[in-house]
């Protein structure tokens, strides 16, 4: 999977993005000219101290923030990268009102789409995804792994060859996130979707990814690109990946140190 | 209605009491009747002037009805307008705020002698007293959905259009029907002393005549009847919200359900 998401083309990239916001306290810059690139197909992580603006560049990929500077590419060249993403934000973003299964089809309805059929694909996803039987149920009524699980599968049902999901399992207990990393896992290997996830979590990076994006301080830049190729399934305890480990957070705690 | 009957057992037992006291101490105390009628006279006087107490209560529920539709509806375009206009907003709302800072029932007379005895000054007044809790509560409705729940929506090309109608507004419906329902109560007391100012009909009217003519127990009759007016507009408006949010009624009902079990 590796070495094929290397040859393929880039399904979404950055290019030199700034950006700074303004504060009462004067210009504070975020991003410093980061440039990424996301294979087809590929599994990437976004990685870095808290608060060096992971969630910003998350947001310029989704074209829910103009950058100041640079542009964010797509295969389809320069456009509108709504196009081809799906977005999923830290929080569930559930609506309280609409039953599990209406949450999951809520692209749909926006797109227009016919809701039967929405409805009957979401359906299948359920039950693939263990949330069969649950289809009736208010986001109040499912425990914190589920709603997340429903946030995810709304965002597969977008029907966009990108996700881009901000923390989706930061929000978890322990072993709840650990099954959601090898259910996350097994979603990807199976819809084949392209996905840039944004953590603060190294073995949750390593355990899943293809590629490792390390930010640094802000402004962020990209500070080092690490290429993951040890095979999958992986496991938490071997060797060569508690070492990867030990070396992303080496550098992590020196960039928090920097800022 | 027996679980409710058990939900209210404080309360009842409390009233209960009140009303014994009261009818033993007008009794003891020989108080006459044109002072201080006994609860048991007053429920007589209510039974056997039920229809014309109805009659008049029929009246009072069109004026809150109406007020409710017009301060109900102006609330609304209101609320709409203070949220998607910032510039708007700066102007309006600081009116609207200061305008409840006018007692509207010292303009009360005014709306009589510019909308007449009829069903309309008594409406206007109803309408004013509701239109600001309808306000301040829509505009918080409007204002409750979270930054990211709108980029998701925004990340999925939705148009403000769907934003409104698949987000705004049902996140806004709880907080209004609060605003209602404060609204509901408000007026029925705001079309009662429309009433005492001036009409032809219609609770308040009634109270005045009765005490003008000493009919102490029939004032209490329909002081009976205007309570029981207000529960049942209250409780009306009620069922209608937990239908409206069924989503919330049901999440509510289980979790009170896990916390017995």
């Amino acid at each position: 999977m590796n070495e094929q998401a290397g040859k393929l083309p880039s399904a979404l990239s950055a290019v030199k993005i700034s950006k700074s916001f303004f504060t009462p306290g004067g210009m504070f810059a975020v991003l410093d000219r980061v440039s990424l690139s996301i294979p087809r197909g590929s599994f990437t992580t976004l990685i870095g101290p808290s608060g060096c603006g992971k969630t910003t560049f998350l947001k310029i990929m989704a074209g829910l923030l103009q950058p100041d500077s640079g542009r964010i590419l797509t295969d389809a060249g320069e456009g509108d990268p709504r196009e081809r993403i799906a977005y999923m934000p830290q929080s569930d973003t559930l609506l309280p009102w609409r039953t599990a299964l209406d949450n999951a089809i809520l692209a749909s309805e926006i797109d227009s789409r016919p809701r039967e059929e929405a409805r009957a694909k979401a359906k299948r996803l359920f039950a693939r995804f263990g949330l069969a039987g649950f289809e009736a149920l208010y986001p109040a009524e499912l425990s914190g792994g589920m709603r997340q699980r429903l946030a995810l599968i709304r965002t597969f049902l977008a029907h966009r060859e990108v996700l881009l999901l901000d923390e989706p399992l930061g929000s978890l207990d322990a072993l709840t996130r650990a099954t959601l990393q090898d259910w996350l896992l097994s979603v990807w290997e199976e819809l084949g979707k392209t996905i840039l996830l944004v953590t603060h979590d190294v073995e949750e990076a390593i355990l899943l990814s293809d590629r490792i994006h390390l930010f640094s301080a802000r402004p962020a830049h990209v500070r080092k690109e690490f290429t993951v190729e040890f095979p999958r399934p992986r496991s938490r305890t071997a060797e060569p990946l508690v070492k990867l480990k030990g070396e992303i957070l080496d550098l992590i705690h020196a960039e928090a140190f920097n800022a | 209605m027996l679980k409710l009957l058990k939900e209210y057992t404080g309360a009842l037992l409390l009233l209960a009491l009140f009303l014994l006291l009261w009818e033993v101490g007008v009794r003891l105390f020989n108080v006459p009747f044109y002072i201080l009628p006994t609860p048991s006279r007053i429920l007589l006087v209510f039974f056997s002037n039920l229809p014309l107490l109805l009659s008049h209560a029929s009246m009072t529920i069109l004026e809150v009805a109406m007020g409710m539709l017009i301060g109900g509806a102006g609330g609304i375009v209101l609320a709409l307008i203070i949220f998607y206009s910032p510039s708007l907003e700066r102007a309006v709302y600081p009116l609207v705020i200061a305008s409840q800072m006018i007692p509207i029932f010292a303009i009360a007379p005014l709306l009589v002698v510019w909308f007449g005895y009829g069903l309309w000054s008594k409406a206007t007044v109803a309408a004013l007293i509701v239109f600001f809790p309808i306000v301040v509560n829509a505009v918080d409705g409007l204002r409750s959905v979270s930054g990211e729940t709108i980029d998701l929506l925004r990340s999925l090309h939705a148009s403000e259009w769907q934003i409104f109608r698949v987000v705004r507004l049902p996140a806004s419906l709880p907080s209004f029907f609060s605003g209602l329902k404060i609204g509901i109560t408000l007026s029925v007391v705001g079309a009662t002393i429309g009433e005492w100012i001036g009409a032809k009909k219609g609770l308040g009217y009634l109270m005045i005549q009765s005490n003008a003519l000493l009919r102490i127990d029939l004032v209490f009759a329909s002081i009976l009847t205007l309570s029981l007016l207000g529960l049942f507009l209250f409780g009306a408006l009620r069922i209608i919200e937990q239908h409206v949010l069924r989503w919330r009624t049901r999440v509510e009902v289980n979790k009170t359900l896990r916390v017995k079990q």
